[in-house]
């Protein structure tokens, strides 16, 4: 029993050494990982599917049997947000988790090998990051097709190179550190420079732009789709739902009001956790 | 610490050694034709003797940690070549030099940006093992304990990372880091500049104590002529790229011969009030680099210039033995 | 009366939610025509001092006990509006980093006689000629061309001129360096130091507060050293008794340390162990765990600074 509540108070201890660390990033964190657990598992705990009609309770307010209501087939607003995060956040995962391999990767060898090789894979990036990022999205669905996955790829493709940039720019400040020079000196290697002393050492400021890109990216594919041009119906996406609510704002304001404010949260959560760890990563913190 | 002898060869010795920084850089500065450079180093020749410490002392913009760069292949030169063991180093492929980065480190000046912050003490000093696969991973586990308890700290600090260490101990992994792989030649880049007089006191003994016990050669970097005095056996003294004289220790403490040395070492603060120096000797600052007086770079400093000094670049000539100074002044000596 | 009086002055640091004593019950005297050095490691206290002097302390330090006086002026209970008047005309401070002390944004010219005209009340013309009669004195070579230009086109030296330039143009009473010379080269240290002894102290018979840890410097141009230890004076004096013949076991223990000249090779004498940190300074006497003549006195005892020699004062019991 006793060791059971030093476990509990020891947990208690480090939860709030987090929360003193960056507020931030504790509540962004928190949110986040709330929204993932609950969305993750919405198939064990809902007693709706998302796609179960309610014909006795279309348009319903927000009742018992549905807490956040109905839309205009019966379908329950709650059990649908939670699934449309599914679709949100495995968009925004699968963006910038493309969008980070690649841009880390490449930013990292300009930034390292500078030269010619910088030039090579910049200047197509420059290319890249002067499209817009929309236009660029819309072009790319357009064109391959209107599945999630074409959807990650688009919003990967135009992270890559917010990414790469970043990356070669925090590399270059890493690259002329001492330190580096020092390993040198004892004879490592290119790709130990660059995975054990200069990554480590570079990432943070990609990782606080990743924080803020998933939250960009959500809004990408809540706006696709709410143009028709992203998820399809009848699956779920806090987009979609919007742009069905809009004919019943009259009537049922929640159905626009619930994924509105859905989509706030995500990305708010994520916001608050880009800027936390701005906080926690900026070396002018750490004291030496 | 062993006298030097003529039958002597050098473990490692500079030719020509020159290293001009462009100031522009990109694609524009080639079609510009012509382009401005720093001439960081210019033309330096010296030898290092095994077991030995030469000691390279000058102010900022001396060129001495460009110069000490050049002597481990860390930057090319733009001119001249550096042997070891009568192997040009610059000529080296890449079995040759990793050959020869085993056998040559490098001690950095900061000891707090010269570690890396996000590695484990204990990762820092087993890297080098890593690198040329020295040993089984017990055997290297071993070798750093051994390492950590012979620069002076416990085995548990390893697990440390460096934000937890003072500035002292940070020096000694450093030293670790530096001595895993048991070199020959060591290059110590003021070593002990940034550190509280106790403390280097403290690092100098080990660097002293590791230099018997391994028959050690150390190239120090410095601009602080105490720790010349106390740990070299012989001092090049740098101005503006150039070696301007070079000497055994002793001599050129009893008697330099070059003008800027004895400038040099009349605005040292000696700890001795009752020793007080005429401050005002010094006169003006070190001329920019980029834009470097004609003839002697010393010229217009010089409290005994001549008039052929502003034209007439000085040779570094011997003026004994192992004694060699660039001045004009020493030239006429010889004619 | 002195012209500036330390008293008693403790300072502390807020770290984790605790006040830990950085500088803790230390006095002392500056006199007019003075240079008084305050020597020591870092992390001994003698830039808090500084600090706690000008009043500009961070927001996570306070003077917790104790008074200084610029003579009958209480620096500790004076208004932020009088001190500002103070700071820069009768209390000017000089830093490691002349960049401190200089604005990027306005051209050295500019600033100079910005100061002028606030503190001294000149009009621009005579506050021109001023600036220019400074730069002159502090060495800048060129100095009509030198007003317009920036700060980031001067050296480190001539950057460290110009900001002692700034400190002396109101002819303070008192200067206080803080490593001014730790950043130079050694002919440019040698020139500065030259400088402020000659301008200030000779001239004007201002007192010079020098903080350095380079004993060097100390016995180069200090008249009377402080020689600080974890917060404390642990001896202060003349500086010629005090080279020649240093009591306390530290000061003893600092000196031998050195690698100096004239000195023979070998190892050098140096004091075991590392000075403690803020939150884990020792009982009694900050020394005594590295001392080599602690007894069990000294870990209870906390031995007051009093006179043991002409001209010197130490903190040990070995001399009670």
């Amino acid at each position: 029993m006793s060791a059971r509540a030093g476990r509990v108070g020891k947990l208690l201890e480090r939860l709030r050494g987090w929360y003193n660390a960056s507020r931030s990033a504790f509540i962004g964190g928190t949110i986040i990982v709330a929204l993932v657990i609950m969305t993750a598992t919405v198939s064990l705990y809902s007693p709706y599917k998302p796609d179960a009609m309610d014909f006795m309770a279309p348009l319903s307010a927000p009742t018992a049997a549905h807490l956040l209501g109905t839309d205009n087939f019966g379908r329950d607003i709650l059990t649908r947000v939670l699934y449309g995060y599914q679709i949100s956040l495995a968009v925004a995962l699968g963006s910038v988790g493309f969008g980070l391999a690649a841009g880390v990767t490449l930013g990292l060898l300009a930034g390292y090998f500078g030269g010619a090789l910088d030039n090579l894979i910049m200047r197509p990036m420059d290319v890249l990051m002067a499209f817009p990022a929309i236009v660029l999205v819309v072009a790319l669905t357009g064109f391959v097709g209107r599945e999630v996955s074409v959807m990650v790829l688009a919003v990967a493709v135009v992270y890559v190179p917010i990414f790469a940039r970043v990356m070669r720019g925090s590399t270059l400040e890493v690259v002329s550190e001492l330190y580096v020079e020092g390993a040198r000196a004892r004879g490592a290697s290119h790709l130990r420079l660059m995975l054990r002393h200069i990554l480590p050492n570079a990432i943070a400021p990609v990782l606080i732009q990743a924080s803020i890109l998933m939250g960009i990216a959500i809004l990408l594919e809540s706006a696709l789709s709410f143009i028709g041009l992203g998820t399809q119906p009848p699956d779920p996406s806090l987009g979609l739902m919007l742009s069905e609510g809009r004919s019943f704002m009259q009537q049922a304001p929640w159905m626009v009001m619930v994924p509105g404010l859905a989509i706030s949260i995500v990305v708010l959560g994520f916001n608050l956790l880009g800027n936390g760890l701005q906080d926690l990563l900026n070396p002018a913190r750490k004291g030496r | 610490m062993s006298s030097m002898t003529d039958s002597a060869r050098p473990l490692l010795r500079a030719a020509g050694l020159s290293k001009y920084f462009p100031l522009e850089s990109g694609i524009l500065a080639g079609w510009r034709g012509a382009q401005a450079a720093v001439k960081a180093v210019e033309s330096v020749s010296l030898d290092v003797y095994a077991g030995q410490t030469l000691a390279i002392v000058g102010e900022s913009g001396s060129g001495k940690s460009t110069l000490g760069r050049l002597l481990l292949r860390l930057i090319q030169p733009s001119a001249g070549h550096v042997q070891y063991k009568g192997e040009n180093i610059f000529a080296m492929n890449r079995a040759q030099l990793r050959a020869f980065r085993r056998q040559a480190q490098i001690i950095l000046q900061d000891p707090y940006a010269s570690l890396n912050p996000r590695m484990r003490v204990g990762h820092i000093i087993r890297e080098p093992l890593d690198i040329y696969r020295e040993g089984s991973k017990a055997e290297r586990e071993k070798r750093v304990r051994a390492l950590l308890e012979r620069v002076g700290l416990t085995s548990a600090q390893a697990r440390a990372y460096p934000a937890e260490l003072s500035g002292g101990q940070r020096q000694r992994v450093c030293i670790a880091a530096a001595l895993a792989l048991s070199p020959e030649i060591v290059i110590a880049d003021e070593p002990t500049s940034s550190l509280d007089v106790s403390v280097q006191a403290q690092t100098l003994n080990l660097l002293s104590d590791l230099q018997r016990d391994f028959n050690l050669t150390y190239v120090f970097i410095t601009h602080d002529l105490g720790v010349v005095q106390h740990f070299s056996d012989r001092v090049a003294v740098m101005y503006l790229g150039k070696i301007v004289e070079e000497a055994p220790t002793d001599a050129l403490f009893a008697a330099p011969q070059h003008p800027y040395t004895q400038v040099l070492f009349s605005a040292i603060p000696r700890p001795d009030p009752s020793r007080r120096v005429n401050w005002e000797l010094p006169k003006g600052e070190p001329p920019s680099p980029l834009d470097p007086p004609s003839g002697c770079h010393f010229h217009p400093r010089c409290p005994q210039v001549l008039t052929a000094c502003s034209s007439t670049v000085p040779r570094l000539l011997e003026t004994a033995p192992g004694r060699r100074v660039a001045c004009l002044l020493h030239e006429d000596e010889e004619n | 009366m002195s012209l500036l009086s330390v008293q008693n002055l403790t300072t502390e640091f807020l770290s984790g939610g605790r006040w830990l004593e950085a500088v803790s019950d230390v006095s002392f005297d500056l006199q007019r025509g003075e240079i008084l050095g305050l020597v020591g490691e870092s992390g001994c206290g003698k830039s808090t001092i500084a600090y706690s002097v000008m009043r500009l302390l961070a927001s996570n330090a306070r003077i917790s006990a104790g008074e200084v006086w610029l003579e009958d002026l209480n620096l500790t209970k004076a208004s932020e509006d009088a001190l500002q008047d103070l700071r820069g005309s009768r209390l000017s401070m000089i830093f490691q980093d002349p960049m401190t002390a200089l604005d990027s944004l306005f051209t050295v010219g500019h600033q100079v006689i910005e100061t002028l005209q606030e503190h001294l009340g000149l009009n621009l013309a005579a506050a021109q000629e001023r600036a220019l009669d400074l730069l002159r004195q502090v060495g800048i070579p060129a100095a009509e061309e030198r007003l317009g230009a920036y700060p980031y086109q001067f050296s480190g030296g001539m950057s460290q001129r110009i900001a002692l330039a700034i400190a002396i143009s109101c002819h303070p009473q008192v200067l206080i360096a803080d490593e001014p010379t730790t950043a130079l080269d050694v002919t440019i240290q040698a020139q500065i130091l030259h400088l402020i002894r000659r301008l200030l102290v000779e001239e004007q018979g201002s007192g010079v507060l020098l903080i350095t840890h380079d004993l060097g410097v100390v016995a180069q141009v200090c008249d009377r050293v402080a020689v600080m230890y974890a917060g404390k004076i642990v001896e202060c004096g003349d500086v010629e008794s005090i080279f020649s013949n240093p009591l306390h076991p530290y000061t003893q223990a600092l000196f031998k340390s050195l690698p100096s000249q004239g000195i023979a090779r070998g190892a050098l004498e140096n004091i075991q162990g590392l000075v403690p940190g803020l939150a884990d300074r020792p009982t009694g006497c900050q020394f005594h765990p590295r001392c080599i003549h602690a007894r069990a006195l000294c870990r209870e005892r906390t031995p007051p600074l009093r006179n043991a020699a002409d001209g010197q004062e130490v903190a040990c019991v070995l001399y009670d």
